[in-house]
């Protein structure tokens, strides 16, 4: 059991996402950073979508109020248990009275927080992702406060002691400078040659509006005013829209089920994770990739997981 | 009614597809989108997570990891091009609407904007057949066709800060019903005392894709008693 004694800018319990339910304009939900979610839950030998806790950018503490044990991924918030330092992918152990801070950013802004055999959480269709504008799922369908209390849906001990610290995962998200890989989608070519040209070359700054509904990009492209209108359609995470005043929108795991914006591409699934990681100020660019090129780069990623999964699978075996 | 062209098929990123089937809203349209919708779930594809449809188009939802770019957007089209002439989804529902003033703060400007007395608004309102293409933008918020163009208004300069659940409300030509209270710009001109989404019901949402609606005026004492009803 964990007991929050501060929930940071935001902690919500998330999963992999509330899918098949979208005819019904009831949007997935689900981590930001589910990279960061699924390496934290290979660690500790949990199924992949077990829920985790999603912590925005710190001034969070937890204090454990008995045994388990845990993995954090994703952002570097400075975490620490009683004042000595946490390593990231890596399992840890926190003994009753314990506590676990993570005080402020240092890369990246989201960190995942998961307990060995997933915490306890409303399941709503499905997902046990906190749906923040209907107030279902999670914790009663809201962000943590002061005093919730957390339960695992199962402690495990380790077989054997973790041994290894996955430094190679730690920070996918985190450490890349290069441009974020986008399928185009159909207003990218209507947009004049010139704001093409820099939406396809120029740094875009991550506005201080952004959050998990989506990232808005400060930079206006003019000739986005000009576009045809475009008939509501589903969208994706990831989907970059052109609104009328030009400040692109790249859509989060909150993001609504339809889009009536004319769509500039498709941020590819590799690099979600670096969407959820992207600091308000920061900036970011983007290159044209093709399906093939993505859907190569995916598997590489799922590789990686699936050999993580085997490798800490084996510390957690015999007690499953 | 537009012409009837050959589905398409486009990536929606690398983790979904896109199934096109028109550029405009139209019923004829939209009843083999939803035609290809039920078709492409029937199918219960491994890897697919959603199938998502909106006025002109389908979206499938897949785990990149299982995705296969050309045989599932052979598969798809091969599926929505035989798609069997859509069976004629009857389901007609009644909402009841009270358009008294204390549920219609906007119905004085509708009336001064379009020139019609507040009685011929609900005539036209509550007399129309109107489609309910497809479910988005929040949980159970029905996208609807039908509006009477005499009853079109452009949405509200400032938005209000908060819409109250079930208000009726007309947003340039379009109308619509607010599920859940929530910020709004649309001009409101009555209320329905019916839940649209309710996560704990089965089926959650009062309306599915497909569906006929209907506007069924209100006595503020009907409103209230169908309220407390529920």
């Amino acid at each position: 059991m964990l007991e929050c004694i501060a929930p940071g800018l935001l902690a919500t319990i998330q999963d992999t996402g509330r899918y098949g339910m979208q005819s019904q304009g009831i949007g997935t939900a689900g981590a930001m950073d589910v990279f960061a979610l699924r390496v934290a839950n290979a660690l500790l030998g949990n199924p992949r979508t077990a829920p985790a806790l999603e912590i925005t950018l710190g001034g969070a503490e937890f204090i454990a109020l008995e045994t388990a044990w845990y993995a954090l991924c994703g952002a570097d918030l400075g975490a620490t248990l009683d004042g000595t330092e946490v390593p990231l992918c890596a399992p840890f152990r926190m003994t009753a009275g314990q506590r676990l801070r993570l005080p402020a950013a240092r890369r990246g802004q989201r960190a995942c927080l998961a307990i060995s055999g997933g915490f306890v959480a409303d399941v709503v269709f499905g997902s046990a992702s906190t749906d923040l504008r209907c107030g279902f799922g999670g914790l009663l369908g809201r962000g943590l406060t002061r005093g919730d209390r957390l339960f695992s849906r199962g402690l495990c001990e380790p077989a054997r002691l973790p041994s290894r610290v996955f430094t190679s995962l730690a920070h996918p998200a985190l450490v890349s400078q290069e441009p974020l890989a986008l399928l185009p989608g159909p207003a990218l070519a209507l947009l004049s040659a010139e704001d093409r040209e820099r939406f396809l070359h120029e740094s875009f700054t991550v506005s201080r509006a952004s959050d998990r509904m989506g990232l808005r990009l400060e930079q206006a492209l003019a000739s986005a005013a000009r576009l045809p209108q475009a008939l509501s359609e589903p969208v994706a995470f990831g989907t970059v829209q052109l609104p009328p005043d030009g400040k692109c929108i790249v859509l989060g795991a909150d993001r609504q089920t339809t889009g009536g914006y004319p769509v500039a591409g498709v941020v590819a699934s590799v690099d979600h994770g670096r969407l959820a990681q992207l600091r308000p100020g920061e900036t970011l660019r983007f290159r044209v990739t093709g399906f093939d090129e993505a859907h190569r780069a995916w598997q590489a990623r799922e590789k990686q997981i699936a050999q993580l999964a085997i490798v800490a699978g084996a510390w957690w075996k015999d007690e499953r | 009614m537009a012409p009837c062209v050959a589905p398409t098929v486009k990536p929606l990123g690398d983790a979904a597809l896109l199934v096109e089937f028109g550029t405009v809203i139209d019923p004829s349209i939209n009843a083999r989108v939803l035609a290809a919708w039920r078709a492409i779930e029937a199918l219960r594809l491994p890897g697919v997570l959603d199938v998502v449809p909106a006025y002109a188009s389908v979206a499938v939802h897949m785990d990149p990891a299982l995705l296969e770019y050309e045989p599932l957007s052979r598969r798809l089209l091969a599926v929505c091009s035989a798609l069997l002439p859509a069976v004629p989804e009857q389901r007609c529902i009644e909402v009841p609407v009270c358009y008294e003033p204390s549920f219609a703060p906007d119905m004085e400007e509708l009336c001064a904007h379009t020139g019609l007395s507040a009685a011929e608004v609900v005539a036209r309102h509550s007399g129309a057949d109107y489609r309910v293409f497809f479910l988005g933008f929040t949980p159970g918020f029905p996208y609807l066709g039908g509006l009477d163009p005499a009853l079109s208004m452009p949405r509200r300069e400032t938005p209000r800060a908060r819409v109250e659940a079930g208000s009726v409300a007309i947003g340039g030509a379009q109308t619509g019903i607010y599920p859940a209270a929530s910020p709004g710009g649309w001009r409101i001109i009555g209320r329905t005392p019916l839940s649209l989404f309710d996560h704990g019901r089965y089926p959650c949402c009062l309306l599915a894709p497909g569906d006929t609606l209907r506007f069924v005026p209100v006595s503020a004492t009907e409103f209230s008693r169908q309220s407390s009803g529920v």
